[in-house]
C-alpha cells in the first residue's frame, strides 16, 4: 500500500517493499505526532464503550477537538 | 555572476540589482541551478557575499511569501545576509565567549562577522542565524527556544553550540522530513523538483477547490518516511515527481475522510451519553484517569513535550547507531 502511494507499481514495487524489508538499516516508518496520537488512542477506546457519562463525553471531545487544533484541521 | 554577465555589470552592481529584486525570478533560478561553484569569479562573489550586504534572492523570497501566505502558511522569509547585518549588536555581546575558540570577528566595510580562518563556517552561518532570529522576539527576563529544522550536521552543531552559550537559552533541533525520487534526495539544484509555483498549479489543475495546505498537512502525518537507522534524515519517498502531485492529491482527499471520520466518531459517542458502561475492564482505568489526561493535554507545552522526549537528541541517536 505504501509503496503503491510513493508511485512504484508491478516489477519495481516488488523491489522496493524487498529494500524496504530486507534491509535492516533502512524501512518505512510512520513519524510519530503527540496530538495524532492522543486522537487514534480515543478511536482505539471508543469501541469498547457502551455508554458513557456525559462528563466523560464532554472530556473525549474536548481533547479530541484540541488535538485537531493543534493538528491545524479546522473545528468539526 | 550570470546577472553580471547578462547585464553587463561588475559583480557588485549585479549583486545591488538583484538585491532590488528587478530581475525576473525564472531568470534568477535558472542562473542559480546552473551555477557554476569555481573559478576566480566564483570566489570574487562568494567574497561579495561573506559581506552580508546583498540579498541576491530577494524576487525569490518575495514571490515564495506570496504564493505561500496565499496557500495558507503564515510565513517570514528572513535572508540570511539579512540576520547578518541584524545580528552585528548580537555578536558583539557573544564576542567575549568566542575569544580564544579560534573564531574571530573581521570587519569588512562596516560589517562585523563571526569567522573561522578565512570564511565563515556552514556552522557559523546557521549559529549567527539563530542568534539574528531568536534574539528580537525575547521580552525582558524571557529566553526563547528556537527549533531549528533541519537535518544537516551544521544545524545541529549550531544548535548545541547556542544552546551551550548559556545567556541565549535552549535551542532544539527537529531533522524534518524531505522529499527524494527513487531514493535520491530531489534537488532544486539539479532542476528535477517541483518548485513551490508548479506545485501550486499541478495542485489546482486537479483539485482546483482544495486547499493545498490541507494535503501537505495530511501528507506528512498519515505518509511514512524512509528513514536510515544510522541517520536523522528522513525522506517521503516517490518514483517522481507525478507520483508526488498524486500523493499530495489524495492526500486532500483522505484529510477530508479523516475529518468526516473523527466527526461521526464523535456523533457516535454522544448518542452513547447516559451511564457508563464498557466492554473491557481495563477500560476502567483509562476513564478513571480522563480528567487528569485531559488537563495535561490542554496544558500542553511544546517545547516540554520536544525536550521530554526520548529520541528528541539526535546526537544520541546518532551515536547509538554508531554512527
Amino acid at each position: 500500500m505504501a509503496v503503491r502511494k510513493q508511485g512504484y507499481k508491478g516489477k519495481e514495487a516488488g523491489l522496493k517493499i524487498q529494500e524496504y524489508m530486507g534491509n535492516q538499516q533502512k524501512g518505512l516508518y510512520l513519524r510519530g505526532n503527540y496530538f495524532l496520537g492522543v486522537i487514534k488512542s480515543i478511536i482505539r477506546q471508543q469501541e469498547q464503550i457502551v455508554s458513557l457519562k456525559e462528563e466523560d463525553f464532554n472530556l473525549l471531545e474536548t481533547s479530541v477537538q484540541f488535538c485537531l487544533r493543534r493538528l491545524g484541521y479546522a473545528k468539526i | 555572476m550570470a546577472a553580471a554577465e547578462r547585464l553587463n555589470l561588475s559583480l557588485e552592481e549585479a549583486a545591488q540589482h538583484l538585491t532590488q529584486a528587478v530581475l525576473p525570478v525564472d531568470e534568477v533560478i535558472s542562473a542559480y541551478r546552473g551555477r557554476i561553484e569555481q573559478g576566480k569569479i566564483f570566489e570574487q562573489a562568494v567574497q561579495l557575499l561573506d559581506q552580508g550586504q546583498y540579498d541576491i534572492f530577494a524576487a525569490v523570497a518575495k514571490k515564495m511569501q506570496s504564493i505561500l501566505i496565499e496557500i495558507g502558511f503564515e510565513t517570514s522569509i528572513v535572508a540570511e545576509s539579512g540576520l547578518l547585518i541584524s545580528s552585528q549588536d548580537i555578536i558583539e555581546q557573544v564576542n567575549p565567549v568566542w575569544r580564544n575558540t579560534g573564531f574571530m570577528f573581521s570587519t569588512e566595510k562596516g560589517v562585523k562577522i563571526l569567522k573561522k580562518g578565512g570564511q565563515l563556517t556552514a556552522t557559523g552561518k546557521s549559529l549567527v542565524s539563530l542568534l539574528g532570529l531568536s534574539q528580537p522576539v525575547i521580552e525582558k527576563g524571557e529566553k526563547t527556544m528556537p527549533i531549528f529544522v533541519d537535518a544537516s550536521t551544521d544545524a545541529l552543531d549550531s544548535v548545541n553550540v547556542f544552546s551551550s552559550l548559556g545567556d541565549f537559552g535552549q535551542a532544539a533541533l527537529l531533522p524534518g522530513a524531505g522529499v527524494s525520487f527513487a531514493g535520491d534526495i530531489a534537488s532544486g539544484t539539479q532542476g528535477e523538483a517541483l518548485t513551490l509555483s508548479e506545485l501550486v498549479d499541478a495542485f489546482r489543475a486537479k483539485c482546483p477547490e482544495g486547499s493545498l495546505l490541507q494535503a501537505l498537512r495530511h501528507m506528512v502525518l498519515a505518509t511514512p518516511v524512509v528513514k536510515d537507522k544510522g541517520s536523522i534524515m528522513s525522506l517521503y519517498d516517490f518514483r517522481d515527481n507525478k507520483s508526488l502531485v498524486a500523493a499530495v492529491v489524495e492526500s486532500y482527499q483522505l484529510s477530508l475522510d479523516f475529518k468526516t471520520k473523527i466527526s461521526e466518531m464523535t456523533d457516535s459517542l454522544r448518542v452513547r451519553v447516559g451511564s457508563s458502561q464498557i466492554t473491557n475492564k481495563s477500560m476502567d482505568k483509562w476513564l478513571q484517569f480522563l480528567p487528569q489526561r485531559t488537563t495535561a493535554l490542554l496544558n500542553v507545552k511544546t517545547g516540554e513535550v520536544l525536550s521530554s522526549m526520548n529520541n528528541f537528541n539526535p546526537l544520541k541517536n546518532l551515536y547509538k547507531h554508531g554512527s
